[in-house]
């Protein structure tokens, strides 16, 4: 085995001699005389196996060593054994925070040096080793590398709803072109290999479209100027995800794909974006790309349009209708176009993994997207009181379906508890036994007539009961995918036996009230409703008024309107109230207001005569089922171990975690602020770590006390986080900062009475895109905290609040 | 004189380096380099020039030889130094610096008689 080296930094020449007589000739030595001199080293990348570093050096000390070593990220490849004198406890810690692998205190022992420096090389040794195992593994599976191509470009055009032919189409097409621009021209010097890497590498051209808002990627009709411009980013987008990569840029694919996605939306003539190349100064590959891309576009059909036939889209681009191209590569395209007409819809490469990559990706999305059966379960879960509630109310057969299994979880609340509950599996002929052969019938058509928009609906069937038969009701509302394609996936349902409902004593089983105290019993009825559901109250659907019932049993219109409570300036799409009261029934469905989702229940009542539909409304748990826009449930995305994953334990906030992971579904978020707490390092140093944590954690609630369900804390860094509100009063985000800090104010810790904290909060409104938001709020925070600092408030008082103020109106 | 006898002469403890480096001839071999280390004559020549950084950092670098090479008697006078000078005074540096030159010309005087 080849020496190892190592890198010894000390001033002084008889310590250097020391440590390598100590050491001996099993390595190779490298001396540096100071700390520069080492940085020069490592600069001109010599292979050093570890450093042996001194302190007090002149010219450069041993921290500024690390300091440079952590900047260019030498201290991940070499590990650093630090010797010295008479360092303080402070200065230890500082180096072993900055990376040192371990530190040796003088006067040292040779065993020990000599142990030291054995196990630190035989650890990163180890290490080294497999990194090159894995790198190795890597490249030998070249295979696989594709199959990645395909999965992500999958995921890519999955997210665009372009079906599973573009990527293939594109890939097909862009080789086509290229073997014949060869045939044509020797210009362009491609080989086969250059044409199997461009390719492959087109399969990534719109990977900057993960960058692009759900919203405008695939509104359905034509984009606005400002939409389209956010649009237009994603081609250079594309490019700085490759080039944030941190391995592989050497490589010809790396470039082909950079190319392609940057400049796949180049045109001939210049006009074309981001950087407006123009002629052959756009390199082949993406011009090739970029014409496929049309071609393809042209004959698929898009969210905003109808696909041509292959002979309008060849006319059309040769006519010039969709960009300007390379005249030889539309002579290419004229020439291929027998074939592509062919082609354009049928694999060209047999790509053998095709079916593989499609599988995977698909159940990958599958996994991601469809709400499974859990999340039924969760939702109801966290309504199961309400749930519990009503069903004992109304009797009858509870189920939840979910489709990609095929089972049905199934409450009958008419048996005692311990036989409530089933499970049976659909597909099971045992499933539908009870049902007459039409009745099944009835009931796959009815399933198969709903829509995402018109997902209940409600059949009568004639059922077993003891002896006899009964006409029982069904109501079922199928769930959907929230995610485009829509898709079915799921239902949830409720089968009642009228005659066995009205035996039920409870006052709400029957729809007619015409007593006196059947009045007073219902107003009674709605108090205690009250006390389970956030909203309860009865509402003339035909009037779309909402109704108070006085002491006289009276039902009077109270003026307000029933959508306004829903607060989207529009009534609702599915109103279930007025189809309760036609059908003289019970139903529910889900419904948003800009915020927060509900789950409501209509029920018909008719009451002295006057028929009405008594509403009842669950919100469902902290807003957290819905991302900023209100529109998608979060936890579709997630199984209840993931969402634990996704939490700091310390101080149950969303961990960085879930900001990273759902960073898009926080995009629309209009108001931005950090809060770092102040001389966070300080209390943790001088009152130890527990009460450091404990400090965080009353922050948190301090904070949590200020703001509503639908705004996100997310612990961004140790004692940093990032807070985000959906739209609101930009002087209403100004106060409630200072709530914010006024809270952290009032902390009092117990068992440090004398310990006052304060945070620094830095926000900005209407800043998008997220990102640039944060970076503006971050920067706003340090300057906040800075005038903490030099103002030496940090002592007591706290940041007196009209200066924050000044400060935020900046 | 053997090194062993010359930490005697010295007044040094020779049990205390023979622990940490259990081979006579390696102390030999550290020790007598020990004068034609520059430190001291980069501290002279500092305190000479009114350079506190430097005459620091010599001062420091003579402290970790001395312990080290478990020069206990100069370990003392050349650590006191330090701290002064650590501290940036110049003030007393003088008493310290002859103080600890004393003791180091006799080490080297001694060290230079090792076989």
């Amino acid at each position: 085995m080849e020496r190892q080296t190592v890198l010894i930094v000390d001033d002084s020449e008889l310590n250097r001699m020391m440590l390598m007589e100590i050491l001996g000739e099993q390595y190779h030595y490298i001396e540096a005389q100071n700390g520069r001199e080492a940085v020069r080293l490592m600069e001109k990348k010599l292979t050093v196996d570890l450093m042996l570093l001194d302190i007090n050096m002149p010219e450069m000390n041993g921290f500024q060593v690390l300091e440079q070593m952590n900047r260019f990220r030498w201290i991940d490849e070499i590990p650093v054994i630090m010797i010295s004198t008479d360092e303080t406890n402070q200065a230890i810690q500082q180096a072993y925070a900055m990376g040192v692998t371990d530190y040796i205190r003088r006067p040292f022992d040779t065993f020990i040096v000599r142990h030291r420096v054995e196990n630190t090389l035989k650890l990163y040794a180890n290490q080294k080793r497999l990194m090159y195992l894995v790198s190795d593994q890597i490249r030998e599976k070249e295979e696989n590398s594709n199959l990645m191509v395909g999965i992500l470009s999958h995921v890519v055009e999955f997210r665009n709803h372009e079906g599973g032919d573009h990527i293939r189409n594109i890939r097909s097409i862009t080789e086509l072109l290229l073997r014949r621009l060869v045939e044509k021209t020797k210009a362009y010097h491609l080989s086969e290999e250059d044409i199997a890497l461009i390719k492959t590498a087109s399969a990534l051209h719109d990977i900057g479209k993960i960058t692009i808002p759900e919203e405008i990627l695939n509104k359905p009709g034509k984009l606005t100027s400002e939409e389209f411009a956010v649009m237009k980013t994603h081609a250079a987008a594309g490019a700085v995800i490759l080039e944030q990569m941190t391995f592989g840029q050497e490589k010809p694919l790396f470039r082909y794909a950079l190319e392609i996605c940057r400049w796949h939306h180049e045109r001939w003539d210049g006009h074309g974006y981001p950087d407006g190349l123009r002629g052959e100064r756009i390199p082949i590959a993406a011009q090739v790309v970029a014409l496929a891309d049309v071609y393809n576009a042209l004959t698929s059909e898009r969210c905003y349009k109808k696909a041509f036939d292959h002979d309008t889209a060849i006319a059309m681009i040769l006519g010039g209708e969709c960009g300007a191209f390379n005249p030889l590569l539309l002579e290419c395209l004229a020439d291929v176009s027998p074939r592509l007409r062919i082609t354009s819809h049928v694999p060209l490469d047999g790509d053998p993994y095709r079916l593989e990559v499609n599988r995977l990706s698909d159940e990958l999305l599958a996994r991601a997207d469809l709400p499974r059966n859990d999340r039924v379960q969760r939702i109801l879960e966290s309504l199961q009181e309400r749930i519990d509630f009503f069903a004992s109310c109304s009797g009858g057969i509870q189920f939840e379906f979910d489709a990609l299994s095929g089972l049905a979880d199934i409450t009958n609340w008419d048996e005692p508890p311990q036989y409530r509950h089933t499970v049976k599996n659909a597909a099971h002929p045992e499933c539908f036994c009870r049902l007459s052969q039409k009745d099944f019938h009835r009931l796959q058509e009815a399933m198969a007539a709903t829509t995402k928009e018109t997902p209940e609906f409600s059949v009568s069937l004639l059922l077993p009961c003891g002896t006899e038969h009964h006409w029982c009701d069904l109501r079922v509302r199928t769930l959907w995918s929230d995610r485009q394609p829509e898709h079915y996936v799921g239902a949830v349902g409720q089968l009642v036996d009228p005659q066995l409902s009205v035996k039920k004593p409870l006052l709400l089983s029957a729809a007619d009230v015409n007593t006196e105290d059947g009045t007073l019993a219902l107003a009674a009825e709605m108090r205690r409703l009250r006390m389970v559901f956030d909203v309860v109250r009865l509402v003339d659907p035909t009037t779309n008024s909402v109704l108070e019932l006085d002491e006289q049993g009276v039902l009077h219109p109270n003026g307000s309107h029933c959508a306004a409570f829903w607060d989207n300036g529009r009534s609702c799409a599915n109103c279930i109230s007025s189809r309760a009261l036609a059908q003289k029934t019970t139903l529910n469905k889900l419904e948003f207001t800009n915020t927060d989702m509900y789950f409501v229940i209509s029920k018909y009542l008719c009451l002295n005569g006057m028929p009405c539909v008594l509403e009842m409304l669950s919100k469902l748990s902290e807003g957290r089922w819905i991302d900023a826009n209100g529109t998608r449930l979060l936890l579709d995305h997630s199984r209840a171990e993931n969402m634990e994953l996704f939490m700091d334990p310390l101080t149950n906030t969303y961990a960085r975690r879930y900001f990273e992971s759902y960073r898009s579904h926080l995009e629309g978020m209009e108001h931005v602020a950090i809060i770092d707490v102040d001389s966070f390092k300080q209390v943790n140093d001088a009152y130890g770590h527990q009460t450091g944590d404990t400090v965080l954690r009353d922050i948190v609630a301090a904070i949590h006390s200020c703001i509503r369900s639908t705004d996100t804390l997310i612990r961004y860094g140790g004692d940093e986080f990032l807070l985000l509100f959906p739209k609101m009063d930009e002087h209403i985000f100004v106060r409630k900062q200072n709530e914010i800090r006024e809270a952290v104010r009032r902390i009092v810790i117990p068992e440090y009475p004398e310990l006052h904290l304060s945070v620094s909060i830095g926000g900005v409104s209407g800043v998008h895109p997220l990102a640039e938001a944060i970076r503006q709020a971050d920067y706003l925070m340090y300057e906040n905290k800075e005038k903490y600092y030099t103002e030496g408030e940090h002592v007591t008082p706290p940041p007196k609040m009209e200066e924050n103020i000044k400060i935020r109106d900046k | 004189m053997t090194i062993k006898q010359c930490y005697q002469a010295m007044g040094a403890d020779f049990e205390e380096i023979f622990q940490r480096i259990p081979s006579e001839a390696m102390i030999r071999k550290f020790a007598v380099k020990f004068p034609e280390d520059k430190s001291f004559a980069e501290l002279t020549k500092a305190l000479e020039q009114g350079d506190v950084e430097t005459a620091f950092r010599a001062a420091h670098t003579i402290k970790g030889l001395c312990l080290t090479l478990g020069f206990s008697h100069l370990t003392a006078p050349a650590s006191e130094l330090t701290e002064l000078l650590r501290a940036g005074r110049l003030d007393g540096s003088e008493a310290l610096y002859d103080q600890l030159a004393q003791a180091y010309n006799r080490t080297v005087e001694l060290l230079r008689a090792v076989d």
